[in-house]
C-alpha cells in the first residue's frame, strides 16, 4: 500500500492535476445542490440569453435557467449515472470473470463463445434501438449500458484470474481441499483487485462518454433534467447566438472524462498494471 | 493455405452467426415499439377494420417467426420494404395501386454521404496517426514531442460531440469560415461539397487519430525496446536502416488494427457527428427514423450500420492474424 | 593497472545510472577491467548485479533510460564512450560484437535470418554486393555448424529452434571477423545439451580466430570451462578477479566464496551445497560493502567502510578488507555472527 502511494507521488505532474480536478468534479458532485444559487430547473431565473455575468456564471439558456446552476445539479445526475453503470458492470463481469476463469471446463469455454460473439455487437446502434424499445427510464438505460460493458469487463477479469489461478498457491488451497468459493473469495479475487480497481475506473469514464452521447442523442436522460448531454443537445440550436449554453457543460463534460482517464492512467501505472487498452466501446 | 483456412474460416463464422443474432435482436426491439406499422400508417383515428385490412397488406398476421425470416430473406436479396412515413397514408390504404417510397430509395443517398464523410475522414487520418504516432515513439525524448503526447492522451478522452460543438463554436460561429450545417445534399459545387465536409470529417479525424496515435507509439515503442532492435542497433546498423527494416515492418501490424478496429468505431462517432452538423447521412437519418418509428427504415439502417462493424472487427482480427509471420509461413 | 601488452579493451572507473521512477539509481559503480588478446575473461554475478549493463557498456550503448555517469571504455587505444555515432556505428558489429541473451528474441521475426547477416556484411563494406554476401553467409552458417545453410538462410527466425537461433547469433557476431566477443549469458535460454554444443562451438571458434572475449552468466560452472580469468560482480561493483583456476581452488572474496559453495557437485549429495542467505536488494544497500547484509563475515565496522578493489597476493584482486583474516582462517563465521547478533 504504502509502494502504491510512493509510486503515485512520484507520477509525473499532469496525473497529479488530472487527480485534484477530479477530487473537484466529486465534490461539486455531492455538495452542488447545497450551494449552487438557483433551482435547475426553475424558468426564468434571469432574461433568456443573458450572457456570463457575476449573477449568472454561465449565463442563462433559451428558459432563462441560470446554466451555472445546471451544470453544478448536472454533476450529481452523470456521476451517479455513470457510476451505477460502470458498477453494476464491474459487478457482474468481474465475478462471472473470476467463475469461468476459476471453473476453467465446457461451461467456461462456451461462455467464452457467446460473450466472443456478443462482444461484436454495435454497442451504440444496439442501445439506441433498445432504449426506444424498452423506453428510457434510468434503469433501463443503466442496464443497457451496463450489459454491454460487462462483457468487456468479463474477459478483462477473466484473464488476469487465469493468470492467478494457474498459480501453485491456489492448487495448494484446491489440494487442501477447501470449496471452490473459499479459494475464490480468499486467494483469486484479492489478486485480481487491482485490475477489478483499474476496469472499474476505466468504464467510469467510458460510461460517462456512452451516457452523455445517449442523452445527447435524445435517448438518455429526458428533460428537463440538467444531464450535460442532454443540455448539449438542446442548447444546439442556439450556439451561433449564446454560445455559452454549450460550452458550460461541454467543457465539464471533456474536463470530468479527460480527468477520469488520466487517473485511470495514473492508477493502472501505480498498481503495476500496463497503461493503453483498447479503446472497445 | 490450411493455416489460411483455420485463420479464417472460424473468424468469418463467427461473423456471420454474429450477423444473425444481431439481426435478430434489432428485429425484436424493433418489434417492441410502441404501436404496430398498421396504426402508425393510419393514425389513431383509424377505424378497426381498416386496421385488420392494414396488418393483412403488411403481413403483421403472421407469427413473428415467419415475418423475422421473411424479412432477412428480403433483407439479404435486397428488398429492404418500403418506408412508412415518406408515404402518403391514403394511397396505401387504396390496396392496389400503393404509392409508397421504397426503403433503399431512402437510405442508399444517405449511405453514399456518410461514405464520402467516412473516406474523408480516413483520409486525413490514415496518414496523420501513422506518421504521428511514429515521429512520437521515436523522438520521444524530445520536449516538443512529450507535449504532443501528453495532447494526444487528452485528446483520446474527449468525446467525439463535445470536439464537434467546439469546431463549430470556433470555425462556424466565431470565425465563420465553414457552415454551421452541412446540408451536402443542397450543395451547388464541389468547393461547397468540401467545405461542409470539412468539420464533421475533421472531428471524426481527431476523436479517431488520438487514440490511434496512442497505440502506434505504445507498439512502436515496444519494438524500439525489444532485443531484436537492440541487437540490430549493435550490428553497427544506421539508425535509419533499424527503423525502416528492423522496427517498421514489425510494428505496423497493431497499428493497422487499430486503424480497423477504428472503423468499427466510427459506426458509433459518425452517428453523433452526423447529428451535430445536421449531416443528413445514415446516423442521424436513423436517428430521426427511430422518433418516427418508421421501422422499415430503423432496420435496414441499422443492419448496415451493425453489418459494417462486425465486419470491421472481423478485419481487425484477419489483418492481426495475417501480420504474424508464424502463421503467415506456418 | 596493467603490466602485460596493451589490452584489446580497458574499462576504467564505469559507474551507470538508471532512471527510475524520475531517481537516477546506481547500477554499476566504478567498475574496471581490461581484456587481453585472445584472453577469456568470465563477468560473474546474480540476476541484477550489472553485469548485462557492463557488458553493454563496451558498445558505449545505453539503453533507454540510463546514463553514464563516469568512465572510460578504451577500445584499441580509443575512449568508445567518447566517439560520435558514426565512428561507433563502424566499429559495432564489426570490430566489437554481440551474442545476445535470448536468441529468440533477438532476430528480427520479419525479417529471415539469412538477410539478417548480409545486413551486418553490407554495412561494414565486408561483402559488397548481394551475392558475395550471400555466398559468405552460407559460408559462416557453415562454419557454425548450421545444416543446409541455403536452406537455412530463407528461414524465418521463428522456423529454427533455439540452438538453431544461437548459431545464426553466433554467425552474425563472428560474420566481420571481430577482435572482441560479447557474449551475455548465450546458453542460458537453451537446453543442457545445445548448451554443451553451443559452448563447444565457442571454444572451437576461439581457437580459430584468436579473438578476445567478454562471457557474462550467473553459471559459474560454464565459466570454469570456458574462461581464462573470471570477474565477479555485487551489486555493481567487482568484489574479486582472479584467474580461473585460482579463483575456483581458493576464492578470497566471501560472496565468491557463497557462490562457489552454491555449487552443486557430483561428489556430494544433493543439497549438501550451501545457498548464500538472503537476497540482493537493491534499494537497501548499506554505504560500505554492499556485501555486509549478507556476509557471514561481516564486521560493524563493513558496514559503513567502502571497499574498493585492491591487489590481494598476485593474481587476486578482492574488494574485502578482511580477506586475509578470513583466508587464514582468523575470522571465522561463527565468531562474527556472534559479534554482528
Amino acid at each position: 500500500m504504502r509502494r502504491s502511494w510512493e509510486t503515485i507521488r512520484d507520477l509525473p505532474a499532469p496525473y497529479l492535476l488530472a487527480t485534484a480536478v477530479l477530487a473537484i468534479h466529486l465534490l461539486v458532485a455531492l455538495t452542488g445542490p447545497l450551494w449552487a444559487p438557483f433551482d435547475p430547473v426553475k424558468l426564468s431565473a434571469g432574461p433568456p440569453f443573458t450572457s456570463p455575468s457575476p449573477d449568472h456564471l454561465f449565463g442563462t439558456d433559451n428558459f432563462g435557467r441560470d446554466v451555472f446552476s445546471r451544470v453544478v445539479h448536472g454533476e450529481r445526475v452523470v456521476l451517479l449515472l455513470a457510476f451505477s453503470a460502470s458498477g453494476l458492470a464491474v459487478l457482474v463481469g468481474a465475478s462471472l470473470g473470476v467463475i469461468l476463469a476459476y471453473l476453467r471446463n465446457w461451461v467456461d469455454e462456451s461462455a467464452m463463445r457467446v460473450v466472443d460473439l456478443l462482444l461484436t455487437i454495435p454497442p451504440l446502434i444496439l442501445s439506441l434501438l433498445l432504449l426506444s424499445a424498452l423506453g428510457s427510464g434510468y434503469v433501463i438505460m443503466i442496464s443497457t449500458v451496463a450489459f454491454f460493458f460487462a462483457l468487456r469487463v468479463l474477459t478483462v477479469i477473466r484473464a488476469a484470474a487465469l493468470n492467478v489461478v494457474t498459480e501453485d498457491f491456489v492448487t495448494a488451497a484446491r489440494l487442501r481441499g477447501e470449496s471452490a468459493w473459499s479459494v475464490a473469495r480468499r486467494e483469486v479475487l484479492p489478486n485480481v483487485m487491482s485490475t477489478v480497481l483499474v476496469e472499474f475506473s476505466l468504464r467510469t469514464g467510458y460510461a460517462v462518454l456512452f451516457i452523455g452521447g445517449l442523452s445527447f442523442l435524445g435517448f438518455g436522460a429526458a428533460p428537463p433534467t440538467p444531464e450535460w448531454g442532454l443540455m448539449i443537445s438542446e442548447a444546439r440550436p442556439y450556439v451561433t447566438n449564446a454560445p455559452w449554453i454549450v460550452l458550460a457543460p461541454s467543457l465539464a463534460l471533456a474536463s470530468l472524462v479527460v480527468s477520469l482517464s488520466l487517473f485511470t492512467e495514473a492508477i493502472s501505472e501505480a498498481l503495476g498494471l500496463g497503461s493503453s487498452r483498447v479503446r472497445d466501446v | 493455405m490450411r493455416y489460411v483456412l483455420r485463420l479464417v474460416l472460424p473468424r468469418v463464422l463467427l461473423a456471420i452467426i454474429t450477423l444473425v443474432v444481431v439481426s435478430a435482436t434489432i428485429f425484436w426491439a424493433v418489434e417492441l415499439l410502441p404501436g404496430d406499422a398498421a396504426t402508425r400508417l393510419l393514425g389513431q383515428g383509424a377505424t378497426a377494420e381498416r386496421v385488420t385490412a392494414m396488418r393483412e397488406v403488411l403481413k403483421l398476421d403472421q407469427p413473428p417467426l415467419q415475418r423475422y425470416v421473411g424479412w432477412l430473406s428480403g433483407f439479404v436479396r435486397g428488398d429492404w420494404g418500403e418506408s412508412l412515413v415518406s408515404a402518403l397514408p391514403s394511397s396505401i390504404a387504396s390496396a392496389g395501386g400503393r404509392q409508397s417510397r421504397p426503403v433503399a430509395d431512402l437510405v442508399l443517398p444517405r449511405l453514399s454521404n456518410t461514405m464520402i464523410l467516412a473516406a474523408a475522414a480516413l483520409i486525413l487520418y490514415v496518414p496523420l496517426s501513422l506518421i504521428l504516432g511514429l515521429v512520437t515513439a521515436i523522438y520521444r525524448d524530445r520536449k516538443l514531442v512529450s507535449w504532443l503526447s501528453a495532447l494526444v492522451l487528452v485528446g483520446t478522452a474527449i468525446p467525439e460531440f463535445v470536439i464537434g460543438i467546439v469546431l463549430l463554436l470556433v470555425f462556424s460561429v466565431t470565425l465563420q469560415w465553414f457552415p454551421p450545417l452541412s446540408l451536402i445534399d443542397d450543395a451547388q459545387s464541389f468547393t461547397q461539397l468540401l467545405s461542409m465536409l470539412v468539420l464533421p470529417a475533421v472531428t471524426l479525424t481527431l476523436a479517431m487519430t488520438a487514440y490511434a496515435v496512442r497505440m502506434m507509439q505504445t507498439s512502436v515503442m515496444a519494438v524500439m525496446e525489444s532485443d531484436y532492435v537492440r541487437l540490430a542497433t549493435l550490428k553497427g546498423l544506421s539508425r535509419r536502416r533499424v527503423i525502416w527494416r528492423h522496427v517498421l515492418p514489425n510494428a505496423i501490424g497493431p497499428a493497422l488494427r487499430v486503424t480497423v478496429l477504428n472503423l468499427a468505431w466510427l459506426i458509433g462517432g459518425v452517428v453523433l457527428v452526423e447529428v451535430i452538423f445536421s449531416f443528413p447521412g445514415l446516423g442521424r437519418q436513423l436517428i430521426d427514423s427511430i422518433k418516427l418509428l418508421d421501422t422499415p427504415v430503423i432496420e435496414a439502417i441499422a443492419m448496415i450500420l451493425a453489418a459494417v462493424y462486425i465486419i470491421a472487427n472481423l478485419g481487425a482480427d484477419l489483418i492481426a492474424g495475417f501480420l504474424n509471420p508464424r502463421l503467415r509461413t506456418g | 593497472m596493467t603490466n602485460s601488452p596493451s589490452p584489446v579493451v580497458a574499462v576504467t572507473n564505469l559507474s551507470v545510472d538508471y532512471h527510475e521512477r524520475r531517481r537516477w539509481v546506481n547500477v554499476v559503480k566504478n567498475v574496471s577491467f581490461w581484456i587481453e588478446p585472445g584472453e577469456t575473461l568470465g563477468l560473474a554475478g546474480e540476476s541484477g548485479s550489472g553485469k548485462t549493463t557492463t557488458a553493454y557498456s563496451l558498445f558505449a550503448y545505453r539503453r533507454p533510460g540510463s546514463r553514464i555517469q563516469s568512465g572510460t571504455v578504451e577500445f584499441e587505444g580509443e575512449d568508445l564512450l567518447a566517439l560520435d555515432e558514426g565512428r561507433l556505428r563502424r566499429l559495432r558489429g564489426s570490430r566489437i560484437s554481440m551474442v545476445p541473451q535470448n536468441p529468440s528474441s533477438s532476430l528480427t521475426p520479419s525479417m529471415r535470418v539469412g538477410h539478417q547477416v548480409v545486413e551486418v556484411l553490407e554495412a561494414h563494406g565486408v561483402a559488397s554486393n548481394k551475392r558475395e554476401g550471400e555466398t559468405r553467409t552460407f559460408e559462416l552458417f557453415d562454419e557454425v555448424g548450421l545444416p543446409q545453410p541455403r536452406a537455412m538462410f530463407q528461414r524465418y527466425p521463428h522456423q529454427l529452434s533455439g540452438g538453431q537461433q544461437q548459431r545464426v547469433v553466433i554467425a552474425l557476431a563472428l560474420a566481420c571477423r571481430p577482435t572482441l566477443l560479447v557474449l551475455d549469458e548465450p546458453t542460458t535460454a537453451l537446453d543442457v545439451t545445445t548448451q554443451a554444443r553451443i559452448l563447444r562451438l565457442l571454444a572451437r571458434l576461439r581457437e580459430e580466430h584468436g579473438m578476445a572475449m567478454l562471457y557474462v552468466t550467473h553459471n559459474l560452472g560454464v565459466l570454469a570451462q570456458i574462461c581464462d580469468r573470471v570477474a565477479v560482480m555485487y551489486a555493481g561493483e567487482l568484489v574479486e578477479t582472479a584467474p580461473t583456476a585460482e579463483l575456483f581452488a581458493h576464492p578470497r572474496h566471501p560472496y565468491t566464496r557463497g557462490l562457489i559453495a552454491a555449487v552443486p557437485r557430483l561428489k556430494e549429495p544433493p543439497g549438501a551445497e550451501v545457498q548464500l542467505r538472503g537476497l540482493l536488494r537493491r534499494d537497501e544497500l548499506p554505504p560500505g560493502c554492499r556485501f555486509a547484509p549478507r556476509c557471514d563475515f561481516a564486521d560493524p565496522k563493513c558496514f559503513t567502510l567502502p571497499q574498493k578493489l585492491t591487489p590481494a597476493g598476485d593474481p587476486y584482486a578482492v574488494a574485502c578488507w578482511l580477506w586475509e583474516d578470513i583466508a587464514s582462517g582468523r575470522r571465522t563465521v561463527a565468531e562474527s555472527s556472534a559479534g554482528a547478533a
